[in-house]
């Protein structure tokens, strides 16, 4: 018999063998996510800082509902070290046969198998039991910028298991991160980012105010704003924006 | 003059040899006629309802994650998509389907199950079924073992084992 930690990040459940949990804690403790990693960032433990993987960003699929707060902190033990991961929930402990857990099949392909080795056959479907080596060098992949995503139904409507929006929210971290501001992107060059007059969504990009904040925090503002743009795309409000910010000497020239 | 009936690969043309056939969820773009899946017999195991499937992080695209058949966890793969066809990821309203199929793998045979839409039907093998020149809409012909003319549109018998192979790039 082995005992799994059951949790859900991102609207659906995985597993964690109990023994590799140190503890469970709440997120009041966050640090602003590391330069260069997508939903990485850290929290603080008698005064040591804990590196931080986002589940529900890392994984994709739907996001859960935010009701619950901001999650829970599973602290896991690595070799020499302790990884603390972001959960939606934690949704209690299982024993199980070890003639449940089988071994995902290699189809799956290796990045796959690098984070999730094991499957429970659980009595209402799968459960991907994490690895927690495999998720610690996670970050989502990189994605085109947003402004160039063709609007769909993913941005504004995600739908259940089809579309990793998650992954979605790569560049918009990224264009956040840090002290420096990436590459100028079609919104606006970034040297005009001390304007009062751009968009409150285009500024705080371009700022890096998403990359001061918590990740939970970060997380559901991101959210937002891919809604936001995703059906600013639609209603051609991203084109109106665009005259705008050029209206202003910001943005791109007319070809 | 027409070509003569025959077989498709994997399909012994016996008297009464039944295949399962079933509509694809994508027409491609510059084909006008309706495409359907052909799978003989002795490659499908088992037909089951698609109560749950598990989408798994990081897999490759065209499998939809994972579900469990007689104790078994085996991946589902989304033909239309491994075919590259536009929109095939978009979920699926329809009533689906998974076909447990059989495949020869590297160590013997493997099991997969393949997300298939309803009408699934089991037929004879259709008469006149004759074979169909590969169109431009399909970006790796490799993939398939064979197109058919039938009255009802074309039929597409799949190269399993091509399909399950690591896509490059």
């Amino acid at each position: 018999m082995i005992k799994l930690l059951l949790f859900t990040a991102g609207a659906r459940r995985y597993g964690l063998p109990l023994e590799r949990v140190r503890s469970i804690e709440k997120p009041d403790a966050l640090l602003p996510p590391e330069p260069g990693r997508g939903g990485a960032g850290g929290i603080t433990l008698d005064g040591r800082r804990i590196p931080l993987r986002d589940l529900p960003l890392l994984m994709g699929g739907p996001p859960a509902p935010r009701e619950t707060g901001e999650g829970k902190m599973v602290l896991v033990d690595l070799e020499d070290r302790t990884l603390a991961l972001r959960v939606d929930q934690v949704d209690g402990v299982a024993t199980v046969a070890d003639d449940r857990i089988t071994p995902l099949p290699d189809l799956l392909g290796e990045r796959s198998r690098a984070c999730f080795p094991r499957v429970l056959k659980g009595e209402d479907g799968p459960v991907l039991l994490i690895d927690p080596e495999g998720v610690e060098g996670l970050s989502p992949p990189p994605l085109p910028s947003p402004c160039t995503d063709p609007p769909g139904p993913a941005a504004g409507e995600p739908k259940d298991g089809e579309i990793p929006w998650g992954g979605r929210l790569s560049p918009l971290l990224e264009a956040g991160r840090g002290e420096e501001p990436g590459p100028a992107r079609s919104y606006g060059p970034a040297e005009r980012r001390e304007t009062g007059e751009m968009d409150p969504a285009v500024r705080d990009l371009e700022n890096g105010l998403l990359g001061r904040l918590s990740t939970a925090e970060g997380a559901e503002r991101v959210d937002r704003l891919i809604r936001r743009l995703a059906r600013e795309a639609a209603g051609q409000s991203l084109s109106r924006l665009k005259r705008s910010l050029r209206g202003r000497g910001l943005g791109e020239e007319e070809p | 003059m027409t070509s003569p009936t025959i077989a498709p690969p994997g399909v012994s043309a016996g008297r009464e040899q039944r295949v399962l056939v079933f509509p694809s969820r994508i027409r491609p773009e510059g084909i006008d006629r309706r495409l359907f899946f052909l799978f003989s017999m002795s490659q499908v195991e088992d037909v089951a309802r698609a109560e749950t499937v598990r989408p798994v992080p990081f897999a490759p695209s065209h499998f939809a994650g994972i579900a469990q058949w007689r104790d078994r966890i085996l991946p589902v793969v989304v033909l239309e998509q491994r075919l590259g066809w536009a929109g095939a990821d978009l979920p699926d309203h329809g009533e689906n389907r998974l076909v447990v199929v059989r495949t020869k793998g590297e160590e013997g045979y493997r099991r997969v199950m393949v997300r298939a839409r309803s009408p699934l039907e089991m037929i004879p093998i259709p008469e006149p079924c004759r074979p169909a020149p590969p169109g431009g809409w399909l970006s790796d012909p490799r993939l398939i073992r064979g197109i058919y003319e039938w009255e009802e549109g074309l039929l597409m018998v799949v190269h399993m084992e091509r399909i399950l192979e690591e896509k490059e790039g």
